[in-house]
């Protein structure tokens, strides 16, 4: 899709759940063109015509925009919402998961596996195999964010939060830091770095 | 307290919305804190089986509060009565509504 | 008692009014505490606030114009967007509205004057002086710098040790008192102080509206006004409620910030949609549709905007089963939205719409504000939020929002009712150029911005790389913001001129339906010179004689007596007439008030903690001293009020608007100690192992004596109001509840004392808290019961004059409850839930 790429971009997914989230923010903006377009007629339908959205009753349109309208958009979102949100999520135990953790400090990002040496800037993963990051932070709180893979997770001192990513094709994947955290907030960049299986330098 | 005042009854249903929501939101944390997915009770894990009763419990008080807003039909204009009825409604929609999330056992991830 | 001899004419009576109701010239306007005068100051302070934040918002787009900007470094950026999203928010939004209903609310309600005109001059200086430290504060380079929801730790003392952050919490507690004050005096307004005949139904809609909003703010600001005190005794003395690394945790700060600052968008945005169904019916020309449904929507509006606050935290770790009932009732907030937005549809195409300059603006609500709920039921959807959470893309839905929803209505009401403020018309031309300026400018800024966001800009950055597909999108946005900014300089010179310039206009241009419009133009110190009996919601419509049927004095009260300030409180539901309110006379006391209150805060701001006690009892010196003038030392009987009916004075009925206003304030007052309450159980949730004897041995007994106290004193503020009422002695019984509240406050101050280390860990600290609650309970409990024993042997009190027994005694109540619960809470936790 034009005017969507770029190395942080949402619309550009590299992964599963960024392209399931990307495809719900596509129906949900069509979707929010076709109510906005109506409404919008009938608001200059009042000027050009008076009296002729009044005609149908004051109570139907109550009835219909106020209350069937809503009703029907929101039942078909939230099913959508919740089955989404079910897929995405990282689950304890679920099988071939690379565990990592990210630890975030002002104003850097490091890296490695749960009980190894922390390495700054760069998570490397395999790519085509799921990796729980469990996200946490020394100081103030920050956010883990790659946003081709997955949506953000914050680093919150004294508690771990764990977000599912994959990315299945070997790759660098630009990430920042999404909750302002002081004057380096600006400068907190990393990459997330998918290798194949096995390669030189993997992942264990 | 009786369920007989205009402003008591104006906002009796979504006192009982905000409860369940306090409710279901305390249990839920409370639950997916102490592994109750891993128990089961009655057939159902045992968070779902809380939060279902829990739920249940506070659509059953919208008994009451129908009953009172029925026998003060007459007393009232229609203005206020459409009023009263209107929140109410609205009240007993979304306490069924926010209690969705129980129904499609979403879990503790 | 007879009534007293009506004035000769309209003008004798305009005279008369004008002595008693208006404000001295010159420095004498610091004496103001009519309506019409302090709604109009916190207007025009609001608008000067806006222009500070409007000129903020123009160095961050000029910073974010183009890649690696070098306008600014990131330490005074981090000031710069913190203090332009806390003016716009708590400086320009919500004084605006107190604002706009200070002014109109008297008015169309039918009565002369607020309930408390001194608290709105109290509220008004609060205001401004709060305000005016967090402005001053940037001058010095030491402004708020932790952006405007101050997330701890960011905020804490280790990260942020300078005075900055200090400045934020006590300067924005500081304006809150306007705001809890407002709420206080809307509610009591809009319940009692109406037109005889004015049931609530027959109210007009912007009443509903603004109980709806006093009501929201009487709860959605005490949980952030506890945060803030919180924070400020973890930077101050070290309790670590928010440190992690004691058993804290920074997520309370976030629950307690987002259960005021949800709903606070709803409190900004609900005066304006009031604003909204008062002008559409009168420019569509046909009666507002689905009035009662409109009433019930709100209802349902304000509950549930308190349901919302956990989606500004999808991305903290919550399980999603949780997250689930927030982006449910999230999704739900739409039904009413979408039920009122129709109501107003269907009244425009009912009638036959105008398309003057104010509803040009209400076409540029419509547009911006529903863009504005569209992209909020997307961010509604936690997958989604995930992505777009902390990006620009909320950056750019928040201000679809809050223009859209605050903005035009008020530009939009600001063309509507400037007749009514200045007796001219507006200088059309202006006012239309302004709006296309200001709705293009607005979307070039921010339609975009959505876009920015998706393709992962986060906010709050001073900078950014060129290659992102960034570059282009912010050029635009901050071309459109110098557009936008253009139109609201052009309103500013509209407002500016209009009162010199614009041509004379007769009573009630637009063909109105509400009593504002019966007032002359500029409207008089007193608003109605007499108070017409109200039996429909439109009393204008079909009696274009309205006004000068009032002005001549052929309703209630058209008359003057004693030199008092008279107006009409009617039994709040039905409406029926039932006393006689006689207000407060011009002082200067509000002002005094609010600079010792002031000296408070900027004791706590530079920690001059020696003085802080004394800044304390002055405060509560100052504010006892507004009571000197209030009441009667005699009884009055039933007075005359017009047209045959007697009532009696407020001082003499069952439930003066003083009992009402002090049920409100407890109502305020539960909903911080409910978030007290919640954060000691949150605490106690996230810090297992958390230490078990929080009461040592020794504390048990001062529990019972603490609670005990209070409940003695309750018992006997009780039994002294039935003893005067029976016309006994209530001597004995108001010494007991001053006896009662001492045992307390000195059983809580040494419980304090005992108590395991505050400092040591966050369930010690909140602890503490509670019992530093009930103990500062007790301490004011003693306070009112001695002043009760005062006015007692003044002669203030009788068996028909009992509020000055009964107000206290509500306090008391209150006291016995919470001390009761807190003894519970901690017994309780120490004995049962030991982990």
């Amino acid at each position: 899709m034009g005017g969507c790429e770029g190395p942080l971009s949402t619309l550009d997914p590299a992964g599963p759940s960024a392209e399931a989230i990307a495809d719900l923010w596509w129906v949900m903006a069509a979707g929010s063109v076709v109510l906005l377009v109506p409404v919008l007629g009938l608001i200059a339908l009042t000027f050009v015509r008076p009296g002729a959205v009044g005609r149908i009753g004051g109570k139907a349109w109550l009835v219909g925009g106020g209350l069937v309208l809503p009703g029907v958009v929101l039942s078909a979102l939230i099913a959508f919402t919740f089955l989404t949100g079910e897929r995405l999520l990282a689950r304890p135990g679920e099988p071939a998961v690379v565990e990592v953790r990210a630890v975030a400090r002002q104003w850097e990002w490091r890296f490695g596996p749960m009980d190894g040496p922390l390495e700054a800037g760069v998570l490397t993963i395999p790519a085509g195999q799921p990796a729980h990051v469990h996200v946490t932070s020394e100081d103030v709180i920050h956010s883990f964010w790659v946003p081709r893979l997955a949506g953000k997770m914050d680093a919150i001192p004294g508690q771990v939060n764990v977000l599912r990513i994959l990315a299945p094709a070997p790759g660098v994947y630009e990430g920042v830091c999404a909750e302002f955290c002081g004057v380096g907030h600006a400068h907190m960049p990393f990459v997330v770095e998918a290798v194949e299986a096995g390669a030189a330098g993997g992942v264990p | 307290m009786t369920l007989r005042s205009f402003p008591t009854l104006l906002l009796a249903g979504f006192v009982v919305w905000s409860s369940s929501l306090v409710v279901l939101y305390a249990l839920s944390s409370l639950g997916c804190a102490r592994g109750w997915p891993d128990d089961t009770l009655a057939g159902l894990d045992l968070l779902t089986a809380v939060l279902g009763a829990a739920w249940v419990a506070h659509v059953a008080l919208f008994l009451p509060i129908g009953i009172a807003l029925a026998r003060l039909r007459r007393r009232w204009t229609r203005s206020e009565f459409a009023s009263v009825a209107m929140a109410n409604a609205l009240a007993l929609a979304a306490t069924i509504w926010t209690g969705l999330p129980v129904l499609a056992g979403l879990s503790c991830a | 008692m007879r009534e007293p001899e009506r004035p000769s004419s309209p003008v004798a009576l305009h005279k008369q009014l004008s002595a008693i109701w208006g404000t001295a010239p010159g420095l004498g306007r610091l004496s103001a505490v009519n309506h019409t005068v302090v709604g109009r100051r916190f207007i025009v302070t609001a608008i000067a606030f806006f222009g500070f934040g409007g000129l903020l918002a123009m160095v961050i787009r000029a910073q974010l114009a183009t890649p690696a900007g070098a306008f600014l470094g990131p330490g005074v950026y981090s000031q710069v967007f913190t203090v332009h999203g806390t003016v716009m928010m708590f400086l320009f939004a919500i004084p605006m509205l107190e604002g706009w209903a200070m002014y109109l609310l008297p008015k169309m309600l039918g009565a002369r004057d607020m309930a408390f005109p001194r608290l709105s001059a109290y509220g008004y200086w609060c205001y401004l002086f709060g305000g005016s430290l967090i402005v001053l504060s940037l001058a010095f380079g030491v402004a708020p710098d932790g952006g405007w929801f101050m997330y701890t730790p960011l905020t804490s003392q280790p990260y942020s040790p300078g005075i900055n952050a200090d400045i934020w919490l006590l300067g924005i507690t500081f304006v809150e008192i306007s705001a809890i004050s407002a709420a206080v005096e809307i509610l009591v307004t809009v319940l009692k102080l109406r037109s005889p005949g004015m049931a609530l139904h027959r109210m007009p809609i912007f009443g509903w509206y603004m109980l709806v909003t006093a009501g929201m703010i009487l709860v959605g600001f005490p949980p952030l006004i506890l945060g803030s005190i919180l924070l400020e005794v973890e930077r101050a003395f070290g309790w670590p409620f928010f440190d992690p690394e004691r058993g804290g945790h920074p997520l309370l700060w976030q629950h307690l910030f987002w259960i005021f600052g949800h709903p606070e968008v709803y409190i900004i945005f609900i005066p304006a949609a009031g604003l909204l169904s008062t002008m559409i019916p009168v420019l569509s020309r046909h009666p507002l549709v689905g009035y009662a449904w409109v009433v019930g929507s709100l209802v349902a509006l304000g509950f549930l905007s308190f349901g919302l606050w956990v989606h500004h935290m999808f991305t903290v770790g919550i399980p999603l089963v949780s997250l689930g009932y927030f982006s449910a009732a999230s999704m739900l907030v739409t039904v009413p939205q979408a039920v009122q937005i129709f109501s107003w549809l269907s009244t425009m195409g009912s009638g036959r719409p105008r398309l003057d300059t104010p509803m040009l603006y209400i076409l540029g609500f419509f547009f911006v504000f529903i863009v504005g709920g569209l992209t909020g039921i997307m961010v509604a959807s936690v997958p989604f939020d995930w992505q777009a959470h902390d990006s620009h893309f909320i950056v750019a839905h928040l201000h679809y929002v809050l223009i859209g929803g605050f903005v035009f209505p008020i530009l939009a009401a600001a063309y509507f009712w400037l007749p009514h403020f200045t007796g001219r018309a507006a200088i059309h031309g202006l006012g239309k150029t302004a709006f296309w300026l200001i709705f293009l400018g607005m979307n070039a800024t921010f339609l975009g911005m959505h876009l920015t966001g998706l393709r992962g800009m986060p906010r709050r950055v001073y900078t950014y790389a060129d290659g992102y597909g960034w570059t282009d999108l912010n050029l635009v946005s901050s071309i459109g913001g110098f557009v936008m900014t253009m139109g609201f300089a052009i309103v500013a010179v509209d407002l500016l001129l209009q009162p010199r310039l614009g041509r004379r206009i007769r009573r009630d241009p637009w063909g109105a339906e509400t009593l504002e419009w019966a007032t002359a133009t500029p409207p008089p110190s007193y608003g109605l010179a007499s108070i017409p009996a109200i039996e429909s919601r439109a009393p204008l419509t079909g009696r274009p004689d309205l006004g000068a049927r009032i002005a001549a004095g052929e309703g209630y009260l058209g008359f003057t007596r004693n030199g008092w300030p008279e107006t009409i409180a009617v039994d709040l539901v039905s409406g029926a007439p039932e006393q006689v309110v006689i207000l407060p006379r011009p002082t200067y006391l509000p002002l005094a008030s609010a600079a010792v209150t002031g000296s408070f805060f900027l004791a706590t701001l530079f920690k001059l903690y020696w003085l802080v006690p004394l800044a304390l009892a002055a405060t509560a010196a100052i504010l006892l001293a507004w009571t000197r003038s209030t009441g009667s030392a005699k009884d009055h009987g039933l007075l005359a009020v017009g047209h045959g009916i007697e009532l009696p004075p407020h001082w003499e009925s069952d439930r003066p608007p003083s009992w009402y206003a002090m049920a409100f304030l407890l109502a305020a007052n539960a909903a911080l100690f409910g978030s007290l309450v919640f954060g000691h159980f949150f605490l106690w949730f996230v810090s297992p192992g958390a230490e078990a004897d929080l009461v040592p041995p020794a504390g048990y007994t001062l529990l019972v004596l603490l609670a005990g106290g209070a409940l003695l004193a309750s018992a006997a503020g009780r039994i002294a109001v039935g003893r005067v009422r029976a016309r006994g002695r209530p001597g004995p019984w108001l010494l007991l509840a001053v006896a009662g509240h001492a045992a307390a406050a000195a059983s809580g101050a040494v419980l304090f004392a005992v108590m395991p280390d505050p400092g040591a860990a966050a369930i010690p600290a909140v602890a503490a808290a509670l019992v530093a609650y009930a103990t500062a309970h007790a301490g004011v409990g003693l306070l009112l019961a001695t002043y009760a024993v005062r006015r007692a042997r003044m002669g203030r009190v009788s068996a028909r004059r009992t509020a000055d027994l009964m107000v206290p005694s509500l306090w008391h109540d209150y006291t016995a409850a919470t001390s009761l619960f807190v003894a519970l809470v901690l017994a309780g936790s120490s004995a049962v839930l030991v982990p």
